[in-house]
């Protein structure tokens, strides 16, 4: 089965003045949402990212270039298996973080032999 | 990422962990941070979600918590001395982190941890601040509510809410108050305030002054969760402090049964005893059992008696209406006020008839405080109407449901009016 990697920007924590009983309830939700697919074993738990990083271009390294804009943030990610990117498009419609105008970026993940995902090719 | 490791977040961790996290890193950087500590909880609390919810639960979430809010008040500090281009003060936080980082469990220990709370307990009720702006302090820093549920619970904006938090603090920097339990003379001073504010945030949560709901339970539950707090430490648990905390428990006891499933209000002749929390009224009998020792009366143990009494009469025609007003005389006599005062004369009304009711109001000393009081017409209402004086009652009954903002209240006051027709 394909894989597909969820990339988390936005969401919950780069709201400010959230107050702690609404990161409960949401929390609550993500878990929710999230160990439905762990315990179908299709998604497996990801990592979150820390805020700073870089970006290398060539031989310039500009730390931080893409991270500042805080909305572009990316929170972390995960990896999902699933029959194709229309299926994991539709898991992603469900995750939570879009109660705090965050986006899930969907991408296949190549497979070791280095073919694409097979229903793109 | 376990369901048992989740459900060790129970339903107020993160409300709680904002109040314990304020209360151990002000211990540490001092009362002059206070903002910069606060904005350090956000985001460590903020940055928690997004890892936890990606690489599960860390195996103590309140160690974590710690550890990155102390990391990040570190930075801001370093931040402001970059500024200032002088690290002395930064230099000394350092070599006191040095000195507990062999121990982060100690920094983060449970006796430290009470001694903080108490600490930042004893600072928000200071008692030259005003009431509003101790339990907006209060509410914000003890119990991590946010500026628009304080706002909301107190019947105000937002605008008002941040300017007394905003005048508390610069209050604490200008007056160089210590963050201390203060000693002997002040002590006393200090926990009658606490005592204060404690009876004022559960009264809030008792009958809510915001239009949608009458109760606001997590009000209540963090009285009485921080009045619990009090009683756990041996000086701050004081004869007072056993009576407010029976006071808060008997009156919780009966929540469930003060609504019906429409949310309509019922009065006490009207409620399900037996949907009253036994356990709770054992509780509160027991902190009444330790409240009575020592040689001061105060006005939590008149009116836990008073609660207890109607928590412990089997029905409300056998309530013991004498012994309510016996506490209700002693309350008139040293903790005057008009609305004791108009309580005193429902009990009247209930001992000698409606019409010895009315007339113990129409006595009530200072009665033109009660003038934005809407629960001073609906009692006249409801006792011209047990007179089966119609058209006096109906008169009553608009006034009150005019001053009202809850819709609850104006709902039974509709239900009034109708026996009035």
């Amino acid at each position: 089965m394909p894989q597909f990697m969820f990339i988390y920007r936005g969401g919950a924590p780069q709201t400010p003045g959230i107050s702690p009983e609404e990161m409960q309830a949401h929390l609550d939700r993500w878990w929710g949402w999230m160990n439905g697919f762990i315990e179908q074993g299709v998604l497996e738990p990801g990592n979150a990212l820390e805020l700073r990083g870089s970006v290398v271009s060539g031989d310039k390294v500009i730390a931080d270039g893409p991270f500042v804009e805080s909305k572009e943030m990316i929170g972390g990610f995960s990896i999902l298996t699933a029959a194709s990117l229309e299926e994991a498009t539709e898991v992603a419609k469900g995750c939570p973080i879009y109660e705090y105008n965050g986006k899930v970026e969907v991408r296949p993940v190549i497979d070791n032999c280095g073919d694409a995902v097979k229903e793109d090719t | 990422m376990t369901s048992d490791a989740i459900q060790s977040l129970d339903e107020h961790f993160y409300r709680h962990e904002s109040g314990r996290l304020t209360s151990l890193l002000t211990n540490r950087f001092g009362l002059q941070n206070i903002e910069l500590i606060e904005d350090a909880v956000q985001e460590a609390l903020l940055r928690s979600l997004d890892s936890w919810k990606l690489g599960g639960l860390p195996d103590n979430p309140p160690a974590w918590l710690y550890r990155v809010a102390t990391n990040c008040v570190l930075d801001a500090l370093r931040r402001q001395q970059t500024v200032k281009k002088s690290s002395a003060e930064l230099q000394q936080y350092q070599s006191r982190l040095n000195e507990d980082s062999q121990s982060e469990s100690g920094a983060c220990s449970d006796s430290n941890e009470e001694e903080s709370i108490l600490r930042m307990m004893c600072v928000c009720c200071h008692e030259d601040l005003p009431a509003e702006s101790r339990i907006s302090l209060s509410l914000r820093t003890l119990c991590g509510f946010s500026i628009g549920e304080i706002s909301q619970g107190l019947l105000t904006n937002k605008e008002t809410t941040k300017k007394r938090i905003t005048r508390a603090k610069k209050f604490f920097i200008s007056e160089r108050i210590p963050f201390e339990i203060p000693v002997d003379e002040a002590f006393h001073k200090r926990i009658e305030s606490m005592h204060l504010v404690l009876y004022l945030l559960f009264t809030e949560g008792y009958n809510s002054s915001r239009p949608d709901t009458l109760i606001r339970r997590e009000i209540c539950a963090e009285a009485i969760r921080l009045c619990q707090r009090l009683i756990d430490r041996e000086e701050f648990s004081t004869p007072a402090t056993h009576a407010l905390l029976a006071l808060m428990l008997f009156h919780a006891a009966r929540f469930e049964a003060r609504l019906d499933n429409e949310g309509c209000i019922l009065l006490m002749d009207q409620q399900d005893r037996s949907l009253w929390d036994k356990n709770l009224i054992a509780s509160a009998a027991a902190q009444l059992q330790f409240a009575a020792t020592g040689n001061e009366l105060t006005r939590y143990h008149l009116e836990a008696g008073i609660s207890a009494t109607h928590c412990l009469a089997p029905s409300f025609s056998e309530t013991n209406w004498d012994a309510i007003l016996k506490s209700y005389d002693l309350l008139i006599k040293f903790y005057p006020s008009p609305v004791v005062a108009l309580n005193r004369a429902v009990v009247i009304a209930q001992l000698e008839g409606p019409q010895q009711g009315i007339k113990a109001i129409q006595n009530i000393r200072g009665i033109q405080l009660l003038k934005n009081y809407h629960l001073l017409e609906a009692t006249l209402g409801e006792l011209h109407l047990r007179c089966k004086e119609f058209s006096k009652a109906r008169r009553y009954f608009l006034q009150a449901r005019e001053k009202t903002t809850s819709h609850t209240e104006q709902l039974l006051l509709d239900q009034k009016l109708k026996k009035c027709e």
